[in-house]
């Protein structure tokens, strides 16, 4: 890397970039699991979607679904991202 | 009590034949008897990369299928005479390998060794599962970029279920050797470093194996890098990885070229 783009580029470094993005991904696919766990998340995930894309149209990757084993209690959590019309819709 | 270890990574090309027979290499050079079990059915490279491909008569199926003895498969090398190899078989497809027969020669070779390592096929499917499914230790070779990184969680997951250890609730011996380092690259901050690795993956570090020029060189003539280069920084890599595998405690460093003058000439003879 040259003197002058060091001084002038200063955007963020690739390994560090390559670093978050491993992070997210791997936090996603770790608590998604092995095997039976990842089948039981994808069939959630279908079947919601089912039910929500008949009332109203809702991007795949605007649900998500996570299981939180932990050791007390274990946590479903079900997070859907409704688009801005509904809002202003049901509202009328 | 012998050892069982497994060297496996998910992804293909990361360097786990090199590293099995450079690992292996190393700790029969150490007075160990050592043997690199070749697991990759159908795509066999071990005995290429330890130049025996000419000595392969029986391999790993026809010892699992009863057609041949162990000792008629096994190939000692010609350079270290605590080393053999048992290579896979180029023809076969990985499904001639039945749980039951990889179980018996496991036993029987844990019997004559003191290392059996296995040189995992790349992959997730069941022959990396049969790689792995007896070891007792892994090393897992990744080398610092995205899709290796990637690969490696998965394998880890992997080491933690689908093993007999994890079976008996008992835990495999994970160990991360990166390869392929290169630490003026990782000082720019254009490539992982150890560290980033590290604490992604949280698994102790066995070694740190510099990219060079001497790993190429040491295939080329079918020889693992810690017999034919052995003052070389891979196979010093190799070697300190292989002290820490027999039990010793020892700093992981990065490995640099020192330039001094001594050094220079020593490379000139090299």
């Amino acid at each position: 890397m040259s003197f002058l783009s060091n001084i002038f580029a200063r955007r963020q470094q690739s390994s560090s970039v390559a670093k978050d993005r491993l992070q997210i991904l791997l936090a996603h696919e770790r608590s998604a699991g092995e095997g039976g766990e990842s089948d039981l998340i994808r069939q959630l995930h279908k079947e919601i979607m089912e039910v929500i894309a008949r009332h109203v149209a809702v991007d795949q990757d605007k649900v998500q679904i996570k299981v939180d084993r932990g050791s007390g209690c274990s946590m479903l959590e079900i997070d859907v991202e409704v688009p801005q019309e509904l809002n202003g819709k049901r509202g009328a | 009590m012998a050892k069982v270890l497994v060297v496996t990574s998910g992804k293909g090309g990361v360097g786990k034949t090199t590293s099995t027979a450079a690992l292996g290499a190393a700790l029969a050079q150490s007075g160990q008897n050592v043997v690199v079990v070749d697991f990759d059915v159908g795509l066999r490279n071990l005995d290429l990369v330890m130049g025996a491909e000419r000595r392969v008569v029986f391999d790993l199926i026809n010892v699992v299928q009863g057609d041949a003895r162990l000792s008629q498969a096994l190939i000692r090398d010609k350079r270290c005479e605590t080393l053999s190899i048992l290579p896979a078989s180029q023809t076969r497809d990985k499904d001639a390998l039945t749980s039951e027969g990889v179980a018996r020669v496991m036993d029987e070779l844990r019997e004559k060794f003191d290392w059996v390592i296995c040189d995992s096929p790349a992959g997730i499917e069941r022959g990396a599962q049969l790689a792995m499914y007896h070891a007792d230790m892994a090393v897992i070779v990744t080398n610092p970029e995205v899709s290796s990184v990637r690969d490696s969680d998965r394998i880890i997951g992997l080491l933690d279920s689908k093993t007999k250890k994890a079976e008996q609730g008992e835990k495999v011996d994970k160990h991360l050797l990166l390869t392929r380092y290169d630490p003026a690259r990782a000082a720019r901050k254009e490539m992982l470093s150890v560290e980033d690795v590290l604490e992604i993956l949280s698994i102790p570090l066995l070694g740190i194996v510099p990219e060079s020029e001497d790993v190429l060189k040491s295939s080329n003539v079918g020889a693992p890098v810690t017999l034919a280069a052995p003052a070389s920084l891979p196979a010093r890599a190799y070697f300190e990885a292989a002290r820490r595998l027999s039990g010793e405690k020892l700093e992981v460093s990065v490995p640099v070229e020192k330039r001094g003058f001594f050094d220079w000439l020593f490379k000139r003879d090299a």
